[in-house]
């Protein structure tokens, strides 16, 4: 059974002559343990997607059902929880707590969800060893560098340990080196936890990474690539990323 | 696209953080110009208070020992510049004879005949046309014509409550003894005076001053001239200039019982309100300078980015306060008419409410000018360094996403200049206490002191905070402790917010208490010293003149045999000279051991009564400050033994006679001042038969012409003209509450609108919306608790510091006290209104759109 099924997804913004379909009718499976690249020019819809999956927006119209549940039939607090129990968040904009230091940031979400700071603590520290932080678990986001506080954001979303890991743009503000580390670190979570990963990347060596690529296009799925036929798609790898760098 | 055009944009494109802007300079202004009119409000009633006991007139010129004076020794005044109003009177004593149907006399009564310049007369005094004949109609004015006075039938005036209480009636035949025999007249109207003063004397007849003249052979004397100054300021130098200029025994003085009324009364309350005052400045600033911190800081990236691509800082200065110089004109002028609305209907809903008038203060400049002034050039400092900073960090620092937290090393420059500042403040408090310096000074004092210990506020937030957020911790331990993190991001502005908290934290409870002592010190001297149930009088003495109203000889005894009377003293008011100063001399018999006659603030109750009895006098506070003495010392006076020294038994507080008052018993004064009669007979009743008693009193005063007032009419009175200083200083303690809690809601809905992004990423990666909103809510207790507080022990320190203030003035501090329920009850609403005020800022937050929250910079 797919840990995510996608259904005629649609999603508008705006109403009457200013109404925009972001999504038209998108159709999606993903099976547990995946690591799915989203690739495609700006405005195609899949941020749009991925805020869907993650329970931040409402679908207009569709099924979005993430490990069964239907996340279009949630209210506003039950899909707080299911972001808070079963979805890790990674944004490009690492998107820290500035006045709460590492390992404080990594316990957030355990503490609002009620689980005692001792032992959320714990978790929390566990989780920054994942992404070798162990040993800047004190220090605030200020004081430590991009890929550094990327892979405390890593580490927040692993520690709720979530049925699926929602990165968008994880490498976006990093350079080269912080960013192989921080796609090596998705990688690996993926292969060796067979943690589901769904990653929006404008960067083909960072799509390259994961296991199967979507390519977005106009608001829909426009091709569907495994990882074994990389090789013989390449030219959408580079069309997507001459498509960011000149969009 | 110009930089102008840019700003534009950006007011646009942000409507709500334009729009809290400009309600933040609303209100700024708003509060600085009500806070004024209602002060202003205040101020008159608490004027029109005095004006009701003493009159209008600022300056008297009077013989010296209350005689007549010629009235060629003052035409001069005249010609004296700035003097608006000159209101010359005589006035005799006569007794008035009613005739029944066959034209007999049928009662006598005895009355005070005043005679005026009737339009002068009722500036002075505030008289009122009550029925009859208009005395002040155009035409009558030809009255005073010498000519036409004699030709016309002798008429006369008469006091609503002298009518009253006589029964008199408009059109009655009345004869008058005076020294030229018994004189017909009739009376053609009534009126009455609105000054408590006058009341006192309500057995008053009125005339124009030629007619008293003729009746009294007294042609060209008169008694007193009231004089009205234009310029309160000019009021000194005009005296001065009076007294070079009148002969010997005639001098110029201010009512005694204005100057030290007034003083009395209004030293606290004004003090009171010239802090409120200054209080709502520095809110207003605190509420305004906040807002464009935080609406420039949040702008820091954008500056930035204009800096990265080459607008100089020159240019970066000039549009952030272009943009302020326009939002803090159009702000002020916007705060300035709601202000005036806001003040108008809150005096009209508390004079409705308490059922008071409270005088409405007119459109004047000043706090136009102040509340423009503040709004425009608060909004540019408050825009100007924020933006100076942005212009000054390379680009690439101001473009970060994380904005930088405000400087360790500013917080502890705050903090070292907050102890200096609240120790500069205690000193200039301290040295207007104790006179070194006007005492004016001392509420800048007071004001320093606070704005010290806000100064303290940003370096000592860290364990504030945690003191503060520890009961919340309880309830909600996450959200309380990311709300603590998020007030110490900014210690500065989190200063500010708790400033406004604390600022009218102090002014709330400082004023409350200020009235409450002041209310409390007057009707416990009055309960004390007035102690009889009834007053039974005759005319009430002049107490500058000592002129006599006495009463029939054995009245008092007469009253003292009534059944249920348990105790009747009799009273006497008379005028003395102790060196420069002219003191009222209050006659008693002191005949009970076991009544309270004084409200003591230097003797023993029983030794100062044996003292009293053996000969000593008393003092009230005024003279014994004025005149530099205390118990033990001695007092000298003038008398028919010439300057004689008396020891001083006690000092006791006096509100009578602006507290110029020397209390003897009576056969000292007559041995000393040849003082005999009553003027008033002092009656305790026994309550089970007080109906009685007044029946009884009633029946014998009227059979005697004089006057029965019991003690409820006069506490009503007393009560009456406190009401209505009272009312305006609860309206002005309201407006405190109002600015504070829009000020509140500001900067709290500001402060959340920069939380924008982190409040969107909480919510996406676990926080429920009741979660925002209790986090929302911890930080707005948080503030709360740490101004709250504070606000507390400063608000009872300012109400202190101001009761000691009259000190200096009063010779008495004003008793403090402690009013718990008070504080329980400013302590819950304040803890309401900071609820009431997070509300909408918290909801607001809670129902984020959470995709744009994410895209928030």
């Amino acid at each position: 059974m797919p840990i995510i099924e996608v259904r005629n997804l649609t999603k508008q913004f705006g109403a009457g002559e200013l109404a925009v379909e972001v999504l038209k009718g998108v159709n999606l499976q993903i099976e547990a343990g995946e690591f799915v690249a989203l690739m495609g020019p700006s405005g195609s819809g899949k941020s749009t997607l991925m805020n869907i999956i993650g329970g931040i927006e409402p679908p207009s119209t569709g099924q979005v059902l993430l490990d069964g549940v239907d996340i279009g039939q949630l209210d506003d607090d039950q899909r707080t929880l299911l972001r808070r129990r079963r979805v890790g968040f990674i944004f490009q904009a690492f998107n820290l707590i500035p006045t709460l230091n590492a390992i404080e940031n990594v316990a957030l979400p355990l503490q609002l969800d009620g689980v005692a700071w001792k032992q959320a603590q714990e978790r929390a520290q566990i989780a920054l060893q994942r992404v070798e932080m162990g040993h800047r678990m004190d220090h605030v986001p200020s004081k430590l560098s991009g890929g550094e506080q990327q892979r405390v954001a890593i580490a927040r979303a692993l520690a709720i340990e979530p049925v699926i890991l929602l990165a968008d743009e994880p490498t976006g503000n990093l350079d080269s080196r912080q960013s192989s580390r921080v796609t090596e670190l998705l990688r690996d979570l993926a292969m060796y936890t067979r943690q589901t990963i769904i990653m929006v990347t404008h960067d083909a060596t960072v799509a390259r990474t994961a296991f199967r690529l979507l390519k977005f296009k106009d608001g829909n799925i426009e091709r569907d690539i495994a990882q074994e036929d990389f090789e013989a798609n390449a030219s959408v790898f580079h069309a997507s990323s001459v498509q960011n760098a000149t969009g | 696209m110009t930089l102008s055009r840019l700003s534009l944009r950006e007011l646009q494109s942000r409507p709500a953080r334009s729009l809290l802007t400009l309600l933040s300079i609303i209100i700024g202004a708003g509060a600085i110009v009500a806070t004024y009119i209602a002060s202003d409000s205040a101020r008159l009633a608490q004027r029109a208070m005095v004006q009701n006991v003493t009159g209008n007139a600022q300056l008297e010129v009077q013989a010296a020992g209350g005689g007549s004076f010629d009235i060629r020794d003052v035409l001069f005044l005249k010609e004296i510049p700035g003097v608006s109003v000159i209101s010359p009177s005589v006035r005799r004593y006569s007794t008035l004879s009613t005739l029944d149907e066959q034209g007999k006399p049928d009662r006598k009564l005895r009355v005070q005949l005043l005679g005026v310049d009737f339009d002068e007369d009722r500036k002075v005094r505030n008289v009122e046309y009550i029925a009859g004949k208009d005395p002040y109609a155009a035409s009558f004015s030809d009255l005073q014509d010498e000519q036409k006075t004699a030709a016309l039938e002798p008429e006369v005036w008469c006091d609503e409550g002298l009518a009253k209480s006589a029964r008199l009636s408009i059109g009655q035949e009345i004869k008058l003894l005076t020294k030229t025999g018994n004189q017909s007249a009739k009376i053609v109207g009534f009126i009455k005076s609105n000054t408590a003063a006058s009341a006192f004397q309500s057995a008053v007849l009125l005339a124009p001053t030629r007619t008293i003249q003729k009746w009294t052979r007294s042609t060209n004397k008169l008694d007193l001239v009231q004089l009205m100054i234009e310029d309160p300021k000019q009021v000194e130098p005009i005296r001065e200039q009076i007294a070079g200029k009148l002969p010997e025994g005639v001098y110029v003085r201010e009512p005694p019982m204005r100057s030290e009324l007034a003083n009395e009364s209004t030293v606290a309350i004004q003090r009171g309100l010239l802090i409120a005052t200054i209080f709502s400045l520095v809110m207003a600033g605190f509420i305004i300078f906040n807002t464009f911190q935080m609406n420039v800081g949040e702008r820091r990236r954008q500056l930035g980015i204009l800096r990265a691509i080459g607008t100089t800082r020159k240019q970066i200065l000039t549009m952030v306060l272009r943009e302020a110089a326009v939002l803090g004109i159009v702000g002020s002028v916007l705060g300035c008419l709601l202000g005036y609305l806001g003040a108008d209907l809150l005096n009209q809903s508390t004079a409705s409410l308490l059922g008071i008038s409270i005088p409405s203060s007119g459109v004047s400049i000043a706090p136009i000018a102040i509340a423009i002034g503040c709004g425009f050039f608060v909004s540019l400092l408050g825009a100007f360094l924020p933006a100076l900073t942005a212009a000054r960090a390379s680009p690439s620092d101001a473009m970060k996403s994380v904005s930088q937290t405000d400087s360790k090393a500013l917080w502890a420059a705050w903090f070292l200049g907050g102890w200096i500042i609240i120790a500069l403040g205690l000193f200039i408090f301290w040295a207007s206490t104790y006179g070194l310096i006007s005492v004016r000074l001392g509420t800048f004092g007071i004001v320093m002191v606070i704005l010290g210990v806000i100064l303290l506020l940003p370096a000592s937030l860290p364990w504030l905070t945690k003191i503060a957020a520890a009961p919340l911790m309880v309830w909600m331990p996450v959200e309380a402790s990311l709300a603590r993190r998020q007030v110490l991001r900014h210690p500065g502005r989190a200063a500010m917010t708790i400033g406004i908290l604390l600022v009218a934290m102090a002014m709330g409870l400082g004023m409350a208490f200020t009235i409450l002592d002041n209310i409390r010190d007057v009707q416990f001297w009055y309960k004390r010293t007035i102690v009889g149930d009834f007053f039974v009088r005759a005319a009430m003495p002049d107490m500058s003149s000592g002129h006599a109203a006495d009463m029939p000889e054995g009245f008092p005894e007469k009253v003292a045999a009534l059944d249920g009377v348990l105790l009747s003293d009799t009273m006497r008011f008379v005028s003395a000279r102790s060196g420069e100063l002219s003191v009222i001399v209050i006659v008693r018999e002191f005949n009970s051991s076991t009544q309270d006659y004084f409200d003591l603030v230097q003797g023993q109750a029983d030794q100062v009564l044996r003292g009293i009895q053996d000969g000593q006098v008393v003092l009230g506070s005024v003279l014994a400050e004025r005149a530099q003495l205390k118990v033990g010392d001695q007092m000298e006076l003038e008398t028919n033994e010439g300057k004689i020294k008396i020891p001083i038994a006690g000092v006791t507080n006096e509100y009578l006679a602006g507290g110029l008052t020397l209390y003897m018993q009576s056969q000292q004064a007559k041995r000393l001042l040849s003082v005999e009669g009553t003027d008033a007979v002092i009656v305790r009743a026994d309550p089970s038969k007080r109906s009685e008693v007044k029946q009884a009193l009633l029946k014998l005063a009227d059979a005697e012409g004089l006057m029965v007032q019991s003690f409820q009419e006069m506490a009503d009175m007393v009560e009456n003209m406190i009401s209505g200083v009272v009312g305006g200083l609860w309206v002005v303690l309201a407006l405190g509450a109002v600015i504070a809690a829009f000020g509140l809601i500001n900067t709290l809905a500001m402060n959340i609108l920069e939380q924008t992004r982190e409040i969107g990423m909480l919510r996406v990666v676990a926080m429920t919306r009741q979660q925002v909103r209790k986090m929302i809510l911890a930080q707005a207790l948080i503030m709360a608790i740490i101004g709250i507080l504070p606000g507390m022990i400063l608000g009872v320190g300012v109400a202190a510091a101001m009761n000691l203030s009259t000190l200096i003035v009063t010779g008495h501090a004003v008793r403090f006290q402690l009013y718990p329920g008070f504080m329980a009850a400013a302590l819950v609403a304040e803890i309401v209104i900071v609820i009431l005020s997070a509300m909408f800022p918290a909801e607001r937050a809670a129902r984020l759109n959470l995709a744009k929250a994410m895209q928030y910079e």
